[in-house]
């Protein structure tokens, strides 16, 4: 099953927020979906809930529109840091997405409530900022749905919770990994890296790189050496960004090197990848 | 159909018990008054009872802020588990109307038998239907002008409480779509159709206090007569109402709502 993003811009006033965007998510699949403040991710993912409007584009499940379809719309779950629920306890919440959805894993959602130690009979607006991403992390692992978007979900969560969520987001992907896509907005690049088999990168609205972690890894590389020689080995690269610690230059660049000898080349992680290719914007 | 069906039932069975809390503290609270002022000495004849009735106005407001919460209430969770918002429109306005009709059905209800002051007044109606003479004050004990007076007074008491209470919801829906479709900027737009919202009301209660119920049964006759529908008492009125008002503030809020922007409270 594909979610297909098909060309969505979005503006508010005079700002950008989507710039013609075409992105497509299979299920099978846990995503990283990357980008600095005010990228565009939430806005994104919002859209692709119908919770806001495109500008134009649309979103497809399939091949068919999502917009107004009931059966489409529910194969797609949002975390968010909305709260949508208003003065309702837990308890009752996780009672209200069983009526909602058939499917919805309510033994499993209270067993986590357990294991994260949510106390259900706590009123959801009266939940710490770590507490009220647990809740909506256990809705969404619980959900039925077979894209389920998670909007920074460790926000708030200490160590531990994180780890939990982590190993949770890899069992619950096990168990039903032909069926669902689990796409991760996040700025922990480090922690959802190791998980994640695809990145999305989007900068100021537009759609930077997208592909295989390990890939998008191997596209920036680090050029260590005295100066004079790095700017010899990358004069037919593309540089995206430059560090000066004493004598030692250090250039991070993406495309084919000139082989000059004195030169140390370094791969770089996802999270080095990221910074250097969105910091220049 | 099986989205909106879901939908539906569960907002019913969770609006009910919603209203049924809202209208028990109104008449808990009418109740206490009661009480205070008997406390201090007043007697209260039987017929005062009918004070614990939510009249019109009540209805209307209260109807009017219930939707308004709720309107945003149904919206969010739809959209949380994934439901478009047109299921989520339609499924708010079939609980709008159905509880309408079940606040309607009882307080209708308990005023034919409180409100014996106004459903008199049918009296001359019913006796009219029947060809009485309705100078002919003996007819009046006659047990089957009184009954059909009393039920005329029962179906024009749940036409009137259905109507001020679905007119009340649309208007409900429609503020609630304007203000999350306007969005921060333009939501002191809104407070201009507050005294739409009290048009109705500031009226009622000015001609109810000034010159009591009889003039207010007047003043809808009145109506009836601008509408040119005096063969066919209120119904006609209220189906023209619908007509003019209520659907095409209806209309008017499903097209806004269908691309309104949805936020939840920020944590």
């Amino acid at each position: 099953m594909k979610l297909q993003i098909n060309n969505i811009s979005k503006n508010f006033k005079n700002v950008k927020a989507l710039d013609d965007l075409s992105i497509e998510f299979e299920t099978g699949k846990i995503y990283a979906l990357l980008g600095r403040n005010g990228a565009g991710k939430s806005t994104l993912m919002n859209i692709i809930t119908n919770r806001l409007f495109p500008s134009s584009g649309t979103i497809c499940i399939d091949g068919d529109n999502i917009y107004n379809n009931d059966d489409l719309m529910s194969r797609v779950f949002l975390m968010g840091d909305d709260d949508f629920f208003g003065g309702i306890s837990c308890f009752a919440a996780f009672k209200m997405a069983k009526t909602f959805d058939k499917n919805f894993n309510y033994d499993y959602a209270l067993e986590l409530a357990k294991d994260f130690e949510l106390n259900l009979k706590t009123d959801i607006n009266k939940l710490s900022t770590g507490y009220s991403s647990i809740f909506k992390v256990i809705l969404a692992f619980c959900s039925s749905a077979n894209f389920v978007l998670f909007d920074e979900p460790v926000l708030g969560l200490d160590a531990p919770h994180r780890d939990l969520f982590y190993k949770l987001l890899i069992a619950t992907f096990l168990e039903k990994e032909k069926d669902v896509c689990y796409i991760v907005s996040t700025h922990l690049i480090d922690e959802i890296a190791n998980l994640a088999q695809d990145a999305i990168i989007i900068n100021d609205g537009k759609l930077v790189s997208t592909g295989a972690v390990e890939e998008l890894s191997k596209s920036v590389i680090e050029v260590i050496g005295p100066k004079d020689l790095v700017d010899k080995a990358i004069i037919n690269s593309k540089l995206l960004g430059s560090n000066k610690i004493g004598k030692v230059y250090s250039a991070y660049v993406s495309g084919a090197l000139d082989e000059v000898e004195g030169v140390t080349v370094k791969k770089v992680d996802l999270q080095r990848m990221f910074i250097e290719i969105t910091k220049g914007n | 159909m099986m989205h909106i069906k879901q939908t539906y039932s569960y907002f019913l069975k969770e609006n009910l018990k919603a209203t049924g809390i809202i209208y028990s503290i109104v008449v808990g609270v009418t109740f206490l008054v009661f009480l205070l002022v008997m406390m201090l000495g007043e007697t209260f004849s039987f017929s005062d009872i009918q004070g614990l009735i939510p009249n019109y106005f009540t209805v209307y407001v209260v109807s009017f802020i219930f939707t308004l919460v709720t309107s945003r209430n149904v919206d969010l969770i739809c959209n949380q588990f994934g439901k478009s918002r047109e299921t989520s429109f339609i499924s708010n306005l079939l609980v709008m109307i159905s509880i309408s009709f079940v606040v309607a059905l009882l307080f209708s209800i308990l005023n034919s038998i409180f409100y014996k002051s106004q459903y008199q007044e049918f009296i001359e109606v019913s006796a009219h239907f029947k060809n009485v003479n309705i100078n002919n004050k003996s007819l009046f004990i006659g047990s089957d002008v009184r009954y059909a007076s009393l039920f005329s007074y029962w179906l024009y008491s749940l036409s009137y409480y259905t109507f001020i209470s679905i007119a009340a919801s649309a208007l409900g829906i429609f503020i609630y779509s304007l203000w999350v479709r306007l969005e921060k900027l333009y939501r002191w737009i809104v407070f201009l159709f507050i005294p739409v919202v009290l048009a109705y009301a500031i009226p009622k209660a000015i001609i109810e206090n000034l010159f009591g119920n009889q003039k207010v049964i007047q003043f809808f006759k009145n109506c009836i007569h601008f509408f040119g529908l005096e063969n066919g008492f209120s119904y006609q009125f209220i189906f023209v109402s619908l007509l003019v008002i209520i659907l095409p503030l209806l209309i008017l809020a499903f097209f806004i709502m269908r691309k309104k922007p949805l936020y939840g409270k920020k944590k």
